[in-house]
């Protein structure tokens, strides 16, 4: 879930499936406005397109397996895979 | 008869332990088989055996302090004694119990017959009888509902007083969750229903599950515990970072429910640093960690379709989001070429010189002015450099220099008059230092007519007669030469001396 810096300068390292989606509305919503200039609408535009793919590559991602996390009487924590019973 | 009775006691009690069935079916055998090895075998007594069971009884710690839930079937208190007997029962079984004066005073109420309660005691077998009971420390009413219902209240009042429950402490729910958590039984059916939602909308986001007790006394700790493991930072390290906390368990009795009203639970749950869904039993079931968790769900299975996004549905959305994004862009390149062919339409466009001509005279006219202009400049600047160079003149060293040559000589001649005066002076002053010498000179006096008497043998000038006696030789000098005389008489009389003065 992290997208590397030069796909979103504007943002810093990292970004989550929910703050992609807010700048990808964010964009939509400079954009329709129609007050950009032309190379910041191009600029946006792209910026725009990266997003939904990093969105649409989020969702796609793989089934996870379910975790189960217990803490031991001496303070150690195991993480096993969890195999429900149905 | 002993031996029923120890029997049914046996098999009623919940807590039996190991070690002491072994040496009841020990003994129950030894009891049953006497009769073929009647001589082999050691014959105990009654009392013996009695002892042997107290004391292995007694020696189980477990059963030193134990709870008891039953009805009371029956209560008597001994009118002398003050002791109270009493006989508790459940559908199977039965056990006989005692509770001391000194504890029954301490009683808030007084058990009845067919109350059900739960008697906390000590397993004894008495001496006499070889009977199993339980002396009774404390006995207290099972609770019913109504009492679960205050206790609720209670809690409730001095959680919300506290603004535990205080709306604007709610989070939102994060929109697209990466890890849910989820605490509750790993046997019970809410983790099933989560599972089961989470799968069905193949949103790839991962389930963690803090495994809990969910009912029971040691529930509430565990439950607490779960929740502080779920926010420790080691947890965020090992699994990552939870992004919602589903708390919950499956449907059940008020009793079943009761640890999610339990204080120390509602805290862990309203202190969670991770966004909390408190998700227990059915839909009207109420709990206080539903008031302090962020949402409430009315069952695990739509906590887990609050908390999971939908991936279809994000999709979908993604797409019209990407609809809009090309509409905006392609709009805006539209405007863009219409305000470039509206502007190419203008007369700078079609006929650029006539925009010029304008431009032409304004330079013309602007020359004009700029060269009359740099004339006026120029004739100033010329007067300017006139009056200065003859301000330079006045300013010519060799003037200067004039005035100093005639200061020096001035100068000069002063001094040297100056000197010559003072040399003068000085001349003058000696010729008449040197005249008043002469006149003071012993000869000078000499040559005005004055004579010198002197010792000739000393040379000293004896200016007193006295000095002189009759006979001796002394020298009278004059100015042209000496007498050498001897004194006839020395006459001291100085009116003689002035007497033979003219």
């Amino acid at each position: 879930m992290r997208l590397p810096l030069e796909q979103n300068p504007e943002q810093g390292e990292t970004l989550t499936f929910e703050q992609a989606m807010a700048r990808l509305e964010e964009i939509v919503r400079l954009l329709e406005s129609g007050e950009l200039p032309l190379d910041e609408t191009i600029r946006l535009y792209e910026e725009g397109q990266r997003l939904r793919q990093f969105c649409e590559q989020k969702l796609n991602e793989a089934e996870k397996r379910i975790k189960m996390v217990t803490l031991a009487d001496n303070g150690t924590i195991k993480v096993n895979e969890f195999e429900p019973g149905f | 008869m002993e031996k029923y009775v120890v029997r049914e006691v046996q098999e009623g009690m919940e807590f039996w332990l190991e070690d002491f069935e072994e040496s009841w079916l020990e003994f129950t055998r030894l009891i049953e088989s006497s009769e073929g090895i009647w001589q082999e075998e050691p014959i105990f007594t009654v009392t013996d055996i009695n002892n042997y069971l107290r004391q292995k009884v007694h020696e189980d710690e477990m059963l030193q302090r134990v709870w008891v839930r039953g009805e009371i079937s029956r209560w008597q208190v001994y009118q002398q004694s003050g002791h109270a007997y009493f006989t508790l029962r459940d559908e199977q079984s039965q056990i006989n119990g005692v509770m001391w004066r000194e504890r029954l005073n301490k009683l808030q109420e007084m058990p009845k017959e067919g109350e059900k309660v739960r008697v906390l005691g000590s397993i004894r077998v008495s001496r006499r009888g070889g009977e199993f009971q339980i002396d009774a420390i404390a006995i207290v009413r099972e609770i019913d509902k109504g009492y679960w219902w205050q206790r609720f209240e209670e809690t409730r009042r001095k959680l919300e007083a506290e603004g535990l429950f205080a709306s604007e402490k709610k989070r939102s729910l994060p929109f697209f969750p990466r890890r849910i958590g989820v605490i509750t039984s790993p046997d019970g059916a809410a983790i099933r229903d989560i599972i089961r939602i989470a799968r069905e909308r193949h949103s790839g986001v991962e389930i963690v599950l803090f495994p809990s007790l969910v009912q029971g006394e040691e529930a509430p700790l565990s439950l607490v515990r779960a929740i502080n493991l779920a926010n420790s930072q080691e947890v965020e390290r090992l699994v990552g970072k939870i992004d919602v906390l589903i708390i919950g368990r499956g449907g059940g009795s008020i009793e079943d429910l009761w640890a999610f009203n339990e204080e120390i639970v509602v805290r862990a749950v309203a202190n969670s640093k991770i966004p909390t869904v408190s998700a227990v039993g059915h839909e009207v079931d109420i709990t206080l960690t539903d008031f302090a968790a962020d949402v409430r769900a009315p069952t695990p299975t739509a906590a887990a379709q609050m908390v999971v996004p939908d991936k279809q549905e994000l999709l979908d959305r993604l797409k019209q989001l990407e609809i809009r994004l090309r509409q905006a862009t392609r709009n805006k390149i539209g405007q863009v070429k219409e305000r470039w062919r509206r502007l190419s339409e203008r007369r700078c466009f079609i006929d650029p010189v006539s925009l010029l001509a304008d431009f032409r005279q304004d330079v013309d006219r602007a020359g004009i002015k700029l060269d009359s202009l740099a004339q006026s400049l120029i004739s100033e600047k010329r007067r300017r450099l006139l009056e200065l160079s003859s301000r330079l003149a006045h300013c010519s060293p060799q003037a200067k220099l004039a005035q100093w040559r005639e200061r020096l000589q001035r100068y000069a001649e002063a001094l040297h008059s100056s000197v010559e005066f003072s040399l003068n002076r000085r001349h003058r002053d000696l010729e008449l230092l040197l005249s008043k010498l002469e006149a003071l000179s012993p000869f000078a006096v000499l040559q005005r007519g004055y004579a010198l008497v002197r010792d000739p043998n000393t040379g000293r000038v004896l200016t007193r007669a006295e000095c002189l006696s009759s006979g001796q030789q002394a020298e009278v000098i004059f100015a042209d030469g000496k007498l050498n005389v001897t004194v006839n008489e020395v006459v001291k009389d100085d009116e003689v001396a002035f007497g033979a003065k003219p």
